[in-house]
């Protein structure tokens, strides 16, 4: 190994060091992709239908709607009542359905209250969190598939524009760079849970990227399919001078 | 002459907050004084030494400039007893009033409504703007679904909007709502609206609508 690259992975290996021994990541019990899927927040689910979330949403006394196209996700309206809010992302599915890949709710509480009696609470419901979190201000647990690969680091890595700090993920392994890489990016659109935890406020955001992405997919497909079909019709009326 | 006329003022400064809270059936003034009040009887402390303290800074009366230090003295002596005195005639299921106002919406002819929306879930009224502790005590509303549209019949509704500015439906609204809980250190309390009476005027002399929760 060249001097120069050796040196780039220690300082890299040495930064995700840094990250980790902030991050105290601690791995509980991992959850099936069908597990997480069942999970309910605010009684909706993932991949439920727009109109069935309408309905959840309504008969719970949430003031919102959901406008008439998809949005994007950053520019999504909350459902609120008083002190509690829900963001609902949504998707297109293949049928022209509206569903939700993503559904993201905050409450807040007119006191401080326990960071432990929020995550006993939040624990009851969806059991032991997966990945323990915690910071000197905000506490976050997550709730994942089995990971193959050290995601607080190869987020740090695929933030990153150095190709030689997915080499470090390798250390200790058989796999390859390319292979961590693939895992990783696989890994990202499974469903989660997270659960950020202040004293005054709790947000927990159940996601599917893997759902929105297949809907893109397939809707990228369509509109393929849809113009090669014309290209071979219009090629049909062309008369060849040839 | 003039120590008499001090004197009188003075007494009726000391006796005026107690004059306020005689027990009568007026809805409650939304006021910083009137909000502290609430929440404090809300809040039903078990240490009321910080609430004195606010009470007699902000809200007892003042004797200085007419008895000076004395009256400074009376002023801190007193303000205990005026709170706790205040405490016990407020009455939590009395309403308060807030006035304010909001805009009309388009009109839907087949509903015969207008669209309105005078509060939403999002709604906060604040009792003050100071920085002093428990000077902006908010007042959230748990009920605000319940609070939207206005009926009308259409030549009323054609009327009224005739009689408008074209850039605005401005109306008055008298928002009742009855304070219901409180937690300590939260400066919140959170309330039922009762009713939202609209008017087409400032004055409040021509009431349009009015608006109760469902099912009343």
């Amino acid at each position: 190994m060249p001097f120069a690259e050796h040196k780039m992975m220690t300082a890299a290996a040495v930064a995700l060091a840094l990250l980790e021994s902030t991050m105290n990541a601690n791995a509980g019990p991992t959850y099936s992709r069908e597990q997480i899927r069942a999970f309910s927040l605010a009684d909706l689910r993932l991949g439920m239908t727009q109109s069935e979330a309408e309905k959840v949403l309504d008969a719970a006394g949430y003031e919102g709607r959901f406008p008439k196209e998809v949005e994007d996700p950053n520019m999504v309206k909350p459902w609120i009542q008083f002190d509690r809010a829900v963001f609902v992302s949504r998707y297109t599915d293949e049928l022209g359905v509206n569903r939700i890949w993503r559904i993201r709710y905050g409450q807040s509480f007119d006191v401080a209250l326990s960071i432990e009696d929020l995550r006993r609470r939040v624990v009851t419901k969806y059991g032991a969190p997966t990945d323990l979190v915690g910071r000197s201000e905000i506490d976050g647990d997550t709730y994942h598939v089995p990971f193959t690969t050290e995601h607080s680091r190869a987020r740090f890595c695929d933030a990153g524009a150095d190709p030689s700090c997915w080499r470090t993920l390798t250390l200790g392994t058989t796999l390859s760079a390319d292979a961590v890489q693939r895992a990783f990016k696989a890994e990202i659109l499974e469903p989660t849970l997270s659960v950020e935890y202040q004293p005054k406020v709790l947000y927990l955001t159940l996601t599917d990227h893997g759902l929105n992405e297949a809907a893109k997919s397939a809707a990228a497909a369509r509109v393929k399919v849809q113009s090669e079909e014309k290209s071979r019709a219009s090629i049909k009326n062309v008369k060849m001078g040839f | 002459m003039k120590s008499i006329a001090a004197d009188l003022l003075r007494k009726f400064v000391l006796l005026s907050p107690l004059l306020i809270y005689d027990g009568s059936a007026c809805a409650h003034e939304f006021t910083e004084q009137n909000l502290f009040i609430a929440y404090v009887k809300l809040v039903s402390p078990q240490d009321m030494t910080p609430y004195n303290e606010v009470y007699a800074e902000r809200f007892a009366p003042k004797a200085s400039g007419i008895a000076g230090e004395f009256g400074q003295f009376d002023q801190k002596a007193n303000a205990e007893k005026i709170l706790s005195r205040n405490l016990k005639a407020f009455d939590l299921n009395e309403a308060f009033t807030v006035t304010n106002t909001a805009e009309l919406g388009r009109y839907d002819l087949e509903r015969q409504t207008f669209e309105f929306r005078p509060v939403s879930a999002a709604t906060v009224y604040r009792s003050g703007a100071g920085y002093g502790p428990m000077s902006r005590i908010e007042v959230v509303f748990t009920n605000t679904k319940a609070f939207t549209g206005l009926a009308m019949e259409p030549g009323s509704a054609r009327t009224l909007v005739e009689g408008m500015p074209s850039y605005s439906r401005r109306v008055a609204i008298d928002l009742e709502f009855r304070a219901t809980s409180a937690a300590e250190g939260s400066d919140r309390i959170r309330s039922v609206i009762t009713r939202i009476d609209v008017y087409s005027d400032e004055s409040r002399r021509k009431k349009i609508g009015g608006l109760v929760p469902n099912g009343s």
